[in-house]
């Protein structure tokens, strides 16, 4: 068994390549067809297949997602679909229907099909029926336990794809159609409405309690399971959000990428290196988390009540474009406020977290001095005393 | 084919053709859940009336769950038809007694027609619409749900539970029902092995049933006997005589009916519509 697959979602193109950047070695994106996400900035053909070359002159891999439950108006142009993903050279697709499933394996028999996590499978007997069709990935359903994942593990030869971070179902996925009732927008064909984190109330016995009724779930974050999951065999550690920014994808990626990779080198992880794991992934999330199911089914710390708590994540200033060693300047394009005197963190794909002072910030286009760089996508230049690379990330520590 | 599921034992009396048992542990469906000793006798029973024993198996499984499942399936082997929503159980049903049911995964005619094989009946999600059932035709392999309310939500978690241990406030069995708080609707939420939310009020087919599918299912859940029985007999009428219209007499019972999504369109479809 090779070394673990640290797989990430990507809602277009540049947050595809910024996964890759920072340490994923595959991502996986949706279409424009057949693919849950409906708001998400879904990928052409012509997309995708830039995104191929980009991850395999990297030795990296690009799934599509197809994971839709169709009805069948959604079965048009399928098959040009498939073979359309087959010669761009995609290395599997992420499937739901049994129907597209037969029709992947009939067409394009070297395109690998993985289980989406949509079937919600949580058993050997389930992952075997697949395999049977044709299946050479399952996604597990969330709701599966450690306990229960390992017992999995020995008893299937098929490969194992598992959720490590990111948002959480309250329902088995696949099982949930309270958006399609309540917004009429259907769950499983893209348009979930995330009714289970609205707030409801509570009827006992024809009477209203007093309190918010909630039955959301809180993110999931697995951080400190990865030995575990790596010691198991499983095949892929998967991050969830193809909504979420290209700095969140950036921190939480390089996170996992380095506990992954002190796992393999150290055979362990201590305590210490977990809390600087925990504490990186943190200035990045800005929702509460738990650990899902991986330590049992959830009690209340699993829950999410008194909904809407945002935790304020660590400001992501700025993306830098490149370094200029003579000036030891960085060209960089704003993503929020900063100014003169603010303290900033730079790290990237290759950089570990460096930290500075602002001291001198200057425009691009006219190469005048600024206070504040306040407008988005503003690009400007900023000291930077050591080199950077394009895609490198600025944040900011502290205001002046 | 008629099929209601049985919330009563009064419910026996009912003319249906068959009658759909929950069961302790291994239902998800029925609300009411009889143990398998019961369920045994209650099988007995309708088979005295040269009617047709339907077992409700459609928990989701976990690898632990299956050998529980194995060894009821095992006591309930003369139940004619066992309806499953977690593939672990092809391997425990015979072909013959197989009924795929999922109330979100059937929803196009090439899924439906890999799974017919693989079942004697299959359920067509009720989330489609009345166009797409259509398209269906009349296939005898195929049941809709004519009435009453399904689960539209299906968790793993104790949500109401975990929810009572949050508030302090000791968790008591009673009739739980959630509302959204900008919306009127209740929707039944049961914590019973992981908790499930119902649709809510009665979903029904009415005179579109002339066009669809006549193998149907009564949800009966927390209905009043002799509300089930009214309610039998109107379908029973409509499906022995032809005449679909009496159906819409079902308005005329003191219940709070709608027909689901079955007239509507997705949101997200009229906007491809629209995107051209």
């Amino acid at each position: 068994m090779g070394k673990v697959e640290l797989l990430a979602p990507a809602g277009n193109l540049g947050k595809a390549k910024i996964a890759l950047m920072y340490g994923a070695d595959a991502v996986y994106v949706g279409g424009k067809q057949f693919s849950l996400r409906a708001r998400a900035s879904n990928f052409s053909i012509t997309e995708i297949e830039e995104l191929v070359k980009f991850a395999h002159t990297r030795n990296k891999k690009v799934y599509v997602t197809m994971n839709i439950i169709p009805h069948d108006s959604d079965l048009n142009n399928l098959e040009t679909y498939l073979k359309d993903l087959e010669r761009i050279k995609v290395d599997a697709i992420i499937v739901s229907s049994l129907y597209i499933i037969r029709k992947a394996k009939e067409l394009v028999p070297n395109l690998e099909v993985h289980l989406s996590t949509q079937k919600s499978t949580t058993n050997v007997k389930t992952i075997n029926y697949y395999q049977n069709k044709g299946v050479s990935r399952v996604v597990l359903a969330r709701e599966v336990t450690l306990d229960e994942m390992k017992y999995i593990s020995q008893n299937t030869d098929v490969e194992l794809e598992v959720f490590i971070h990111g948002g959480m179902c309250s329902s088995y996925s696949g099982h949930c159609v309270l958006s399609n009732y309540m917004t009429n927008r259907d769950a499983n064909r893209g348009g979930c409405a995330h009714s289970c984190r609205w707030n409801y109330s509570l009827v006992k016995n024809g009477e209203i309690l007093p309190e918010n009724y909630n039955i959301g779930s809180k993110d999931m974050m697995a951080a400190r399971y990865i030995p575990q999951l790596i010691d198991m065999n499983v095949a892929s550690l998967k991050i969830e959000g193809r909504m979420k920014s290209a700095y969140y994808l950036a921190c939480v990626v390089r996170s996992y990428r380095m506990l992954i990779d002190e796992y393999y080198e150290k055979g362990k992880i201590t305590d210490e290196f977990f809390a600087f794991i925990i504490d990186e992934i943190k200035k990045a999330e800005n929702r509460e988390t738990s650990v899902g199911f991986y330590d049992g089914i959830p009690g209340v710390c699993g829950q999410l009540y008194d909904n809407r708590t945002e935790i304020p994540t660590q400001e992501y200033v700025a993306f830098v474009l490149e370094y200029n060693k003579d000036k030891q300047m960085a060209l960089v394009e704003q993503r929020n406020y900063l100014t003169v005197n603010d303290e900033i963190e730079v790290f990237g794909p290759n950089l570990k977290s460096q930290f500075i002072k602002v001291e001198q910030m200057l425009d691009f286009e006219t190469n005048q001095s600024l206070e504040v760089a306040r407008h988005p996508l503003q690009k400007f230049w900023i000291n930077m005393p050591f080199e950077v690379t394009y895609g490198d990330l600025i944040r900011l520590i502290k205001n002046k | 084919m008629l099929v209601v599921e049985l919330n009563d034992l009064k419910v026996l009396d009912t003319l249906a053709d068959g009658f759909l048992i929950g069961v302790e542990f291994i239902s998800s469906e029925c609300f009411k859940q009889y143990k398998l000793e019961q369920t045994i006798e209650i099988i007995n029973k309708i088979h005295e009336r040269g009617k047709l024993a339907f077992i409700d198996a459609t928990q989701i499984f976990h690898d632990q769950d299956l050998e529980q499942v194995k060894n009821i399936l095992t006591h309930l082997k003369d139940a004619d038809y066992i309806l499953y929503n977690d593939l672990a159980l092809i391997d425990l049903i015979d072909l013959e007694k197989r009924f795929y049911y999922s109330v979100t995964y059937i929803t196009n005619k090439q899924d439906f027609s890999i799974v017919e094989k693989e079942n004697a009946y299959t359920l067509l999600s009720p989330t489609l619409s009345f166009e797409e059932l259509v398209s269906f035709g009349e296939l005898d392999k195929a049941f809709l749900i004519g009435f009453g309310t399904f689960e539209i939500f299906h968790s793993r978690r104790p949500l109401i539970s975990n929810y009572m241990k949050y508030r302090n406030t000791e968790y008591e069995l009673a009739n739980y029902q959630v509302i959204e708080e900008f919306r009127s609707e209740k929707y039944p939420i049961v914590e019973n092995n992981g908790t499930k939310i119902y649709l809510n009020d009665y979903y029904y087919l009415g005179k579109e049933l002339e066009f669809l599918n006549k193998n149907i299912i009564l949800k009966t859940f927390d209905l009043k006997v002799e509300d089930v029985f009214r309610i039998v007999s109107i379908y029973s009428k409509a499906l022995k005589t032809k005449d679909f219209i009496v159906l819409e007499d079902l308005e005329k019972l003191p219940l709070k009916l709608h027909k689901g999504l079955l007239l509507e369109n997705s949101i997200l479809k009229k906007e491809v519509k629209a995107r051209g």
